[in-house]
């Protein structure tokens, strides 16, 4: 089992320090797996912590606790050598295609950074490299001697992406890689993203802001909700049975390509979510839950198997209190 | 480059030129003394002649050879002074801004503010003081005061470019602060401290002035242009030319180097280039 696991979380915390002693506490406790080969979607609103987790997991934030293993390796306990190592497995592609590529630098040069850095190769060698990996993501190899500001939106994500594949990376963090493009450029970059994993075996952390991008990508869906993760299970039955309302509102809130047709009856959520330094007690969501109870108000839910391989955190579905993965 | 910023490299490189072969260009030393005609009032001595194109100070020197002669205290002085307190600057703001914690909290929060709370040519004055008058203590106390813009800007500069995603990208390949800092902070953040620079340039040269009439820098006979602006503020009524000349020599300078700052900025952004 362990082996099928490619990457293991287990109670991850991230506590950022805030003004007057405070700390946001941005990840409270957040255990999953994700295996190899799949795509494991992470959902949730901004400011969530689902970015944070993401950069957790390169080591680019330094977690407040728990644990991470990576291929079996304890990842927060490597050393620096051994994490630069480390970094040639996984690798990171950003939300925004304007600031994640350095302006000054051309195409091939920023393609070629990480051969340079992992010294792979010769010079000519890591020239043919990048062509190739220009080639892989659909763009001309002559593009190698442009700057990146004479490119498109969806082009310069192929660029990251390019970049992020240069070291043959095992895992890849997307950071919501299709949130800043237009939508007739996110499926074809989601579309990319397929056939790289077809090609290569690669291993996704697909984060994403809604479930509709998510749907179409993701082996296994995650749905975070301030800092903890509310529902975990792969993604058909995360969208054809949705148990936690948190879920349910966030499904009711993708746009209906038919708009004619009935909606299923599930409440609108109302309010904002509550501030993440002074998180409310009990299940976080009950102040926003159209089915809170008392009990939710005082005692935090486990995150608890409630079908084979689907997880949530809310007392509706409490049959068997069963401790989490 | 665009036009002014050509023509403000043309300007500075001439003043260069001029101030490099100075001895081959000048037609007399600057430092020997004429005798002044007895027997013409002050005002008609100092005029300009066929042998002293832009006449005789009052201490019968040429005024033209002392312009040529000026020129390389000027330059040196401003090229010295941008080059270390730049230098000095960019360093220790960039790992300020980068390494943040109590390293910053020393640089930005401690040092900073000692530096800038002393009145800056008050401090250059103690220094030189200190160290006696010369050139060299000169370019010393312009670079100690004037580090700090730099260091300041350069912080700022890279707090804001350390958040960039390529920054992240860099750190998850590996790269290491090194790389980091060189590769992809500073040529993302140095495009203001380029103009600073250009700045600075004309500040050191009027601050060179400011000092040298205070009998802090250059020391006669020694001709500088602030020395001759000073020295000719006496004869501004009669023999205006006296202070025109040096004037027009600093204004021209500190506008070529504001010139070729705003074309360097134009010229060094890659959206630019055509």
């Amino acid at each position: 089992m362990a082996e099928q696991n490619l990457v293991e979380i287990e109670g991850l915390k991230k506590h950022f320090p805030a003004a007057h002693k405070q700390v946001v506490r941005a990840v409270d406790g957040v255990s999953f797996t994700i295996r190899r080969g799949e795509t494991f979607g992470l959902v949730g609103e901004s400011g969530c912590g689902k970015t944070t987790i993401g950069r957790c997991l390169l080591r680019l934030i330094e977690p407040t606790g728990g644990a991470i293993r990576f291929a079996g390796r304890d990842l927060l306990s490597v050393g620096r050598v051994e994490l630069r190592d480390l970094r040639r497995q996984m690798q990171i592609i950003f939300q925004d295609p304007y600031s994640s590529l350095n302006p000054r630098l051309k195409v091939g040069t920023i393609i070629s950074e990480p051969l340079e850095i992992h010294g792979v190769g010769d010079k000519q060698a890591r020239k043919e490299r990048v062509a190739e990996l220009l080639r892989v993501v659909g763009l001309d190899p002559d593009y190698a001697n442009r700057y990146p500001h004479q490119f498109s939106g969806g082009q310069r994500q192929r660029i990251g992406i390019a970049r992020a594949l240069a070291l043959q990376p095992d895992f890849i963090v997307a950071d919501e890689p299709v949130s800043a493009l237009d939508v007739s450029v996110q499926a074809q970059v989601v579309n990319l993203l397929q056939d790289l994993q077809e090609q290569f075996g690669l291993t996704y952390l697909f984060i994403s802001h809604g479930l509709a991008v998510v749907k179409h990508i993701s082996t296994r869906v995650g749905v975070m909700y301030l800092g903890k993760l509310v529902e975990l299970a792969p993604a058909e039955e995360i969208y054809s049975h949705p148990l936690h309302p948190y879920t349910q509102a966030l499904l009711a809130a993708i746009p209906s390509p038919e708009p004619d047709l009935p909606k299923p009856a599930v409440p609108r959520l109302g309010g904002d979510v509550p501030n993440p330094i002074a998180p409310p007690p009990g299940c976080r969501f009950h102040t926003r839950c159209p089915h809170a109870m008392d009990r939710c108000r005082r005692e935090a839910p486990a995150f608890s198997e409630v079908a084979p391989g689907h997880f949530a955190a809310c007392f509706l579905h409490h049959s068997v209190a069963t401790p989490s993965i | 480059m665009n036009r002014l910023g050509k023509f403000g490299l043309v300007i500075i490189s001439i003043f260069f030129v001029v101030a490099v072969c100075a001895p081959l260009i000048a037609p007399y030393s600057p430092i020997t003394q004429n005798p002044l005609p007895p027997d013409l009032a002050t005002e008609e001595r100092l005029q300009p002649t066929r042998q002293h194109p832009l006449g005789l100070d009052d201490l019968g020197r040429d005024v033209l050879s002392r312009m040529i002669f000026g020129a390389r205290v000027s330059m040196q002085v401003g090229v010295a002074v941008v080059l270390l307190s730049a230098l000095l600057g960019v360093l220790i703001g960039a790992v300020s801004g980068y390494y943040g914690g109590w390293i910053d909290r020393f640089f930005s929060g401690f040092l900073f503010n000692v530096f800038m709370s002393f009145p800056s040519i008050l401090l250059a004055i103690a220094m030189v003081a200190f160290l006696g008058p010369s050139l060299r203590n000169l370019i010393l106390a312009l670079s100690v005061i004037g580090w700090v813009g730099y260091a300041r800007l350069m912080r700022a500069q890279v707090l804001k470019v350390r958040e960039y995603d390529f920054v992240t990208a860099a750190r998850a390949l590996g790269a290491g602060d090194v790389r980091i800092l060189l590769l992809h902070i500073l040529p993302n953040a140095i495009q203001p401290l380029i103009v600073q620079a250009s700045l600075g340039m004309a500040g050191a040269v009027l601050s060179e002035a400011s000092l040298s009439f205070l009998g802090l820098g250059i020391q006669p006979p020694t001709a500088s242009w602030g020395v001759m602006l000073n020295d000719a503020r006496s004869f501004l009524r009669v023999a205006p030319h006296l202070l025109i000349v040096p004037g027009l020599a600093v204004m021209l300078t500190v506008l070529a180097f504001n010139f070729v700052g705003d074309g360097l900025r134009e010229w060094l952004d890659p959206k630019q280039k055509r």
